[in-house]
């Protein structure tokens, strides 16, 4: 291994990035299956920096952690499409500011 | 820790063992039995909640844990003070991702009452709306078993996964009502909102694995605690860490800024799961929510003390005021829950000022524990009653007037289940508030005593509107609501055992509070 490897905090820079990029689509989009994957976004830039910190700590629980990460992610994306499914059954849309059926 | 794996393991999660035998169980039924597979569900999830149930009642009993762990128990013998947080119970489960202590029990005890009562009600109410779906009582134990994870977790990563194998059935249980509008939509606010919550929880976890090198909740606190090991930039990581974990937690406490999903998705989802939802996450969030704080927060008190302090004062003006304005009574449940989180959330850092340093009041953890655990039951109850007394659309307090005319037991209930929740004597909404304040004032916070104090007051307004409306004559001779109360053995004995409760365990608060006072001892 040569001495130029990245250093952790770039990885943290990144990470907060890509998570405020998912955060934004989630407050600004419409469409609840674009909210849906702007939360995979989320996810998935924690798992970058978990791996970033195993690799900085010489600690395997972190890259653990993503194997878990990405099977909850999978499990919530099973639920959540039966729901948007569901939802669109119903209201024949999938926008979000459309279905209101309940008071605000 | 020698051994990766040990037989006493599964006993330290044997509650949880049981409710998912149970939820596989009912997964079995379905396939062998062609009909009668709902019945047999009802039962083995009735028998495991309470099976499980009577064995968390073991773990209250500090000897059991030690004849089973062979002395290991021996250092919950409740020594010194917070400070000591490395002396810890050493009832570890899979090399320390879990483990079984009082804390661990007395809210496991809580968790698996309430879950029993909903269990024990669910069924008549299922059958009415045309949902009695044997999946109903399977995901119901899976949101038990999630939350007893929840709180006896001890290592980040478990935590996570267990916040999602609690929330995962609950968002299918929000929209239960398939053939309603509006179930679906609670189910896909609570979904989104839910997710997008765990997500700010998995980054705050991340921090805090990136500023010490561990998940083990135990051994980040042992770290945090000990200064000379701790940088600047670790210790700017750590209280993003909390901060982001607060946020994620907050979401399922239902504080101020992260309160947007409760209203719609209490209102919106069946009355059954409501009650599911309210007790039994509450009880399991607000567990974790003041472990977290104990073991990592002492450390960083002057900068988590602002936060903890705003979560609480503007969830209860928030809640108080909005509840103020409902008509529909889903709607005033929902807000004055938030209400109740500020209550709740007024426990989580307190820092005790009459003494040396940044240490929290050891009474804190059996109060907020009380109060919880009286919320939880009046909860039960009242959505319970709320459930079986509503049919087609929404109760309102309009539809009230005269109800203890047509209905005397369901009147009955409301208003008890009203007058604890507003804090009346002798009712255990009382006792719960009387704790916190007295826990409160003898640590020196005056203005957060003074706010809880202010917000009862508030609070009074709206419960008493309930007895108002169905106690008051308006000249009517009947209620526009023509249902029965309790039209099921179970509901019935539910809702009397829940009365029962709520009339008396404030006059036998001392023994829960001795319990729940040795069990805050158990992180030292």
């Amino acid at each position: 291994m040569n001495g130029a490897e990245i250093p952790v905090s770039y990885v943290i820079v990144l990470t907060l990035l890509l998570f405020s990029i998912g955060m934004l689509g989630v407050l600004t989009r419409k469409n609840i299956i674009v909210i849906f994957m702007s939360v995979e976004i989320m996810l998935n830039s924690v798992n970058l920096l978990f791996v970033a910190f195993s690799r900085f700590w010489n600690d395997l629980s972190g890259e653990m952690a993503v194997f878990f990460v990405m099977a909850i992610a999978a499990a919530e994306a099973a639920i959540g499409l039966a729901l948007v499914i569901s939802l669109h059954r119903k209201f024949h849309t999938v926008d979000i500011t459309e279905i209101k059926e309940l008071k605000n | 820790m020698n051994n990766l794996f040990q037989f006493t393991d599964l006993i330290a999660i044997l509650p949880q063992i049981i409710l998912i035998t149970g939820a596989l169980l009912i997964l079995f039924c379905q396939i062998v039995l062609p009909r009668g597979r709902v019945d047999a569900a009802v039962f083995i999830s009735g028998v495991s909640a309470i099976l499980a149930l009577a064995i968390s009642l073991f773990g209250l009993e500090s000897s059991v844990l030690e004849s089973i762990f062979g002395g290991a128990a021996s250092s919950i013998k409740y020594p010194g003070f917070l400070d000591e947080i490395t002396r810890l119970t050493k009832i570890y489960a899979f090399s320390g991702h879990t483990f079984w202590n009082p804390f661990a029990s007395i809210y496991s005890f809580a968790i698996l009452c309430c879950l029993t009562f909903v269990i024990l009600m669910a069924p008549k109410i299922l059958k009415e709306l045309d949902l009695n779906l044997s999946e109903a009582y399977q995901m119901m134990l899976y949101v038990g078993a999630g939350l007893l994870f929840f709180i006896s977790a001890n290592d980040l990563m478990t935590i996570f996964i267990s916040l999602e194998l609690s929330s995962l059935p609950l968002f299918v249980l929000a929209a239960w009502d398939r053939k309603s509008k509006s179930s679906n939509e609670a189910g896909i606010k609570y979904f989104l909102l839910g997710v997008f919550s765990a997500a700010f929880f998995l980054l705050g976890t991340a921090f805090l694995y990136g500023a010490t090198g561990t998940m083990n909740l135990l051994d980040i606190s042992a770290l945090v605690n000990e200064n000379s090991k701790m940088t600047s930039e670790t210790i700017s990581m750590v209280i993003g860490g909390i901060l982001l974990i607060m946020v994620g937690i907050g979401f399922k406490v239902a504080v101020f800024p992260f309160h947007a999903w409760v209203p719609d998705v209490y209102e919106g989802s069946i009355t059954i799961v409501t009650a599911l939802m309210g007790s039994l996450v509450k009880i399991g969030a607000v567990a974790v929510f003041f472990k977290i704080m104990l073991l990592v927060a002492k450390p960083f008190a002057q900068y988590l003390m602002p936060a903890v302090v705003i979560f609480s004062v503007l969830s209860m003006f928030y809640g108080n005021y909005t509840a103020l304005l409902q008509e529909n009574i889903k709607r005033m449940f929902a807000f004055s829950s938030i209400a109740h989180a500020g209550y709740m959330a007024s426990m989580f850092y307190i820092p005790d000022t009459s003494k040396e340093g940044y240490m929290i009041h050891p009474e804190t953890s059996a109060a907020l524990f009380f109060y919880v655990f009286g919320y939880a039951l009046t909860t039960v109850l009242v959505f319970g009653t709320i459930a079986y007394l509503e049919k087609d659309k929404p109760v309102t307090f309009e539809s009230l007037k005269g109800l203890s005319k047509t209905n005397p037991i369901s009147a009955f209930l409301l208003a008890l289940s009203a007058l604890s929740f507003a804090g009346i004597p002798p009712m255990i909404g009382f006792f719960g508030k009387f704790y916190i304040l007295r826990v409160l004032l003898k640590s020196d916070q005056v203005f957060l005593a003074l706010m809880v104090t202010i917000n009862s007051l508030i609070g009074i307004y709206y419960y008493a509107r309930v007895l108002f409306y169905t106690y008051w004559d308006f000249d009517k001779e009947e209620g526009t609501l023509k249902t029965k109360a309790f039209r099921s053995a179970g509901s019935w004995a539910s809702g009397i055992i829940l009365s029962l409760a709520v009339l008396i365990l404030g006059f036998l608060s001392d023994p829960i509070f001795r319990q729940a006072l040795s069990a805050s001892y158990s992180f030292r």
